[in-house]
């Protein structure tokens, strides 16, 4: 098992954002986390990254609890791509990129920087963005910069297991074909024996590409399993107070959803 | 081409590795070369040039005598004597202090991801200030009864003292539960010198001529008239940091995307912040405590180094170290020269230039749009 949260609870103050929380994920899965506004998403994301401690539960990644791990330790496991990245300082892509490699260089890889650098950012399609500047490409362009770095972070480290891709609604800043496109290369990333969780606003983004879904609502799970059966008009309009029917995708078969207006 | 084909390929020769390098880097390392060039100028400049003026040549064999050659060359004892004891301690001085607030401003732009911070923005200087200019006008009338050794002594202390309590004060003002809140530092660091200028404006009303005189020392600063005694203690406090500084560059680095992104890449933040925040904070004590308030140190030559080999702090901090400490030499080689037999202030020199030339970055920094 390469992911388990276990009964995690996480407390802001006095507010339970989390309670009780219970799921798992293997390699080679890639399991979308949806839920409305304030379901705890974000708040999920930051305990399995190890960024916020746990409140009461544990998070356990390939077997350990992540707060036994230390950042570099993490960093050789996982990698995270933000929903946004503020950037003031004049950085090209490249450079942005460069900084993923400094954990597996700490972890003593013998690395050619440049080749890695360039390949990741050939995978997200900006090969020709390597010199720009990052604050002055378009938001798009700078999120596929992120997810480049990201990637990078994840292929150059030692292999120790299964690896963990971790995306914070990261298709917020991009235009449909570019989503698709993120999604594609998280999905390929499952492929190569590692496992990705995105938390996803776009209901049908997620049923396209998830192989599983786990919905949040009101700080705990109210589905965890497979796509086609998570996706129903009774779920959609009890989790999200959604009027919407299901269909099914004339050529690839997936769950389509569509919306008809707020309940 | 992927990912893991890019891994297991044999790294291509040493030509195509340059080629692909990002043009920055190799820009970067002529870019701290020339700051190295600029500061051994300055080196000679300062060490041969005031009232005796000493060539490059005597200054060779001055130091070549002094590493135990002395049966190659004669040198003058005259020389010798304004050389090692007013020359070395005052080009030393001018070295640490302009490496030591080069440094710590752009670790201050790195850390609070502001290019506009500086050590002068987080108190540290206003609040080393305000403990000298106490001890000069409320207990000066104490410290005269002390002995002569200890009164030299009493100054820099009290400085360092100051600066390192108001970096304190900003510190615990700007961290939430264990977390340091950038934006929040600053903003207290603001407080924090602006309470500190009032209290020394207060001081200043309070004083008499003679007092005011020494007072513009602290506002203004010099590095003149320093001795080896009292430049060591402050030497030692300057050097640690800037030694040990860029050690901090990669972590710099990621912090400029953000305090979670960094720890995501694997850096402790916490850690750093507190690293660099201490040691920035030590580095400017001790270079307020001897030279009194500079401005515009911290927050140029960054400037100028990053605009030159980009933000990258592997190539930014000691290019910024170098640079720092070689303008201040020129600057204090002007301050000296301008109203002969007279000397300037250095501060007036650092504004007067640094000033201008900051105005002159922004619009530039506008045209890139």
């Amino acid at each position: 098992m390469l992911l388990q949260v276990q009964r995690l609870t996480m407390r802001y103050g006095s507010t339970e954002v989390l309670s009780d929380v219970d799921f798992s994920m293997n390699a080679g899965e890639l399991v979308a986390i949806v839920g409305p506004n304030g379901a705890g998403k974000s708040t999920l994301v930051a305990a399995i990254s190890g960024e916020v401690p746990a409140t009461g539960g544990t998070v356990l990644l390939q077997a350990q609890p992540v707060a036994n791990y230390s950042a570099r330790e993490l960093a050789l496991r996982r990698t995270v791509l933000p929903q946004s990245t503020s950037l003031l300082f004049h950085f090209t892509a490249y450079e942005v990129v460069h900084l993923g490699l400094h954990c597996a260089r700490e972890a003593g890889a013998d690395l050619d920087a440049p080749e890695l650098v360039a390949a990741a950012l050939e995978q997200v399609g900006i090969a020709h963005l390597r010199d720009r500047y990052v604050p002055t490409l378009s938001g798009g362009e700078r999120q596929r910069v992120h997810l480049a770095r990201c990637l990078v972070q994840m292929q150059a480290s030692p292999r120790l297991g299964p690896k963990l891709l971790i995306l914070d609604e990261p298709t917020a800043s991009l235009d449909p074909a570019h989503q698709h496109r993120v999604m594609a290369i998280a999905s390929a990333f499952t492929r190569r024996g590692n496992a990705a969780i995105a938390v996803v606003h776009d209901l049908n983004l997620a049923a396209a590409y998830a192989d599983r879904l786990v919905v949040l609502n009101d700080g705990g799970v109210a589905y965890d399993g497979p796509v086609a059966g998570g996706l129903t008009p009774a779920l959609l309009a009890d989790v999200f107070r959604l009027d919407a029917d299901i269909l099914s995708h004339p050529r690839t078969g997936r769950p389509v959803i569509l919306q008809s207006g707020p309940l | 081409m992927t990912l893991s084909s890019a891994m297991k390929r044999s790294k291509p020769g040493y030509r195509a590795r340059l080629a692909a390098m990002a043009p920055r880097e190799r820009r970067a390392a002529a870019v701290v070369a020339g700051c190295a060039a600029l500061l051994v100028l300055s080196l000679f400049l300062a060490l041969g040039i005031g009232a005796v003026s000493i060539s490059p040549g005597v200054i060779g064999r001055l130091i070549l005598n002094a590493l135990g050659a002395e049966f190659v060359w004669e040198t003058e004892t005259r020389d010798a004597l304004v050389f090692w004891s007013i020359r070395v301690p005052r080009v030393a001085a001018g070295c640490l202090v302009g490496a030591a607030l080069a440094l710590a401003g752009a670790t201050m732009q790195g850390i609070f991801r502001n290019p506009l911070a500086d050590p002068a923005l987080i108190g540290v200087s206003s609040g080393a200030a305000l403990a000298a200019v106490a001890v000069i006008v409320v207990g000066g009338g104490m410290v005269g009864t002390l002995p002569p050794e200890i009164r030299a002594f009493a100054l820099p202390v009290a400085a360092l003292a100051g600066g390192l309590t108001a970096t304190l004060i900003v510190y615990r003002l700007g961290s939430v539960g264990g977390q340091i809140m950038a934006a929040t530092t600053l903003l207290a660091g603001v407080a924090i010198t602006a309470i500190a200028q009032a209290g020394i404006g207060f001081l200043i009303f309070l004083s008499d001529e003679q007092q005011l005189r020494d007072l513009s020392f602290w506002t203004l600063g010099s590095v003149a008239g320093l001795n080896w005694s009292l430049l060591l203690p402050a030497a030692v406090l300057m050097a640690g940091p800037i030694l040990l500084l860029p050690r901090l560059a990669g972590a710099l680095n990621a912090m400029l995307l953000g305090e979670r992104e960094s720890f995501h890449l694997g850096h402790d933040p916490q850690r750093v912040k507190r690293l660099a925040i201490g040691l920035s904070a030590v580095a400017v004590g001790g270079a307020v405590s001897i030279s009194g308030v500079i401005g515009f140190v911290g927050l140029v030559v960054p400037h100028i180094v990053r605009l030159l080999a980009g933000p990258d702090h592997r190539w930014l901090l000691p290019g910024t170290a170098l640079l720092g400490a070689g303008l201040f030499l020129l600057a204090d080689l002007l301050a000296r020269m301008i109203v002969l037999p007279a000397e300037l202030p250095i501060g007036v020199v650092t504004a007067l230039v640094g000033g201008p030339f900051f105005i002159w970055l922004l619009v530039r920094r506008r045209d890139w749009g």
